[in-house]
């Protein structure tokens, strides 16, 4: 009971920090956040498995978590609202290539964001070729070009 | 769905703005978190540390009235009189709560009584034993360090998880 118990108070703890973070945080993993993350991995195992290196303490908190998982995947698709709060909503950053400077600064994004999106995964050269650009809800940024 | 001249997107401003608001609090809530942290509210810090003495002030213990579970930690017991005999007895619900790792230095006898265990020594006068332990039990626990014959002095902890 102890190993569930611990497997679901780090889940939904998870759940809450890299909520709080923000889409930001993640969304264009760096060396560093990659490091990051691997640190936080190493927090969090010991957090998981105490001093019991069993496999049966394995296989409990691997059932827990993607058991949590896909409960919550199942509430998310019965509560659009649930679904918004935890997976957040996309924000348009830029229409008719105007940024729409409050929405960007409460994002934690600038400019430059937007033209390396745009340059990578559209090839364009400048802001006034974007048409759209909408921060998803997992932190990456969608380029729609103008057409012509 | 909403859509925003040609494009169809689930935006919703409203909520956006609710949730830049919950992210600020969370912010909050984090460095509140790791304030308490620091000043000692989950263990190993001033806020947690106590020190307490019998009455008569012939000994003194210093503990941590919050503790991780599984996290070492140390009760250290003072005696101060020049002729005192170094024996304390701990409460069986503190012996429950904790697993004893060391006593150091180790005492010559150790014998269960009613409702405790004594641990007595063979050094006389002013010294210092410490007590090395792990909480195994989540929640509050309440106990008392006995000290034959001058008294006794209560233990409140409270592990967190």
């Amino acid at each position: 009971m102890t190993t569930i118990l611990r497997a679901a108070g780090i889940y939904f703890f998870l759940l809450i920090v890299f909520r709080i973070a923000g889409k930001r945080s993640v969304a264009q993993i760096t060396t560093f956040d990659f490091v990051l993350l691997l640190i936080l991995g190493e927090a969090t195992q010991q957090a998981l498995i105490g001093n019991d290196f069993s496999m049966t303490t394995a296989w409990l908190l691997i059932a827990t978590l993607v058991g949590l998982d896909i409960a919550i995947s199942f509430l998310k698709q019965r509560s659009p609202r649930l679904e918004r709060w935890i997976d957040g909503a996309p924000v348009i950053i830029v229409a008719d290539g105007k940024m729409l400077t409050d929405r960007m600064r409460s994002s934690r994004i600038d400019k430059a964001d937007i033209l390396v999106a745009a340059r990578h995964l559209r090839g364009l050269e400048r802001l006034d070729q974007i048409k759209f650009a909408v921060l998803e809800c997992n932190g990456g940024i969608t380029i729609i070009p103008k057409e012509g | 769905m909403k859509r925003v001249g040609t494009l169809e997107v689930d935006e919703d401003l409203a909520f956006t703005s609710r949730e830049r608001v919950f992210e600020r609090c969370g912010w909050a809530f984090l460095l509140l978190l790791l304030l308490a942290a620091a000043a000692g509210v989950f263990g190993s810090g001033p806020v947690s540390r106590k020190e307490a003495k019998t009455a008569d002030g012939t000994v003194s213990v210093s503990y941590s009235r919050t503790l991780r579970q599984q996290s070492p930690n140390l009760i250290r017991i003072r005696f101060h009189r020049p002729d005192q005999e170094h024996v304390f007895g701990l409460s069986n619900s503190l012996l429950e709560a904790w697993t004893i790792q060391s006593i150091t230095p180790a005492p010559d006898t150790a014998t269960s009584q009613s409702g405790q265990t004594v641990f007595r020594f063979h050094g006389r006068g002013p010294g210092v034993i410490d007590i090395d332990y792990t909480p195994q039990t989540v929640g509050s626990v309440e106990g008392a360090i006995y000290f034959p014959p001058q008294g006794s002095l209560p233990i409140k902890q409270f592990t967190f998880p």
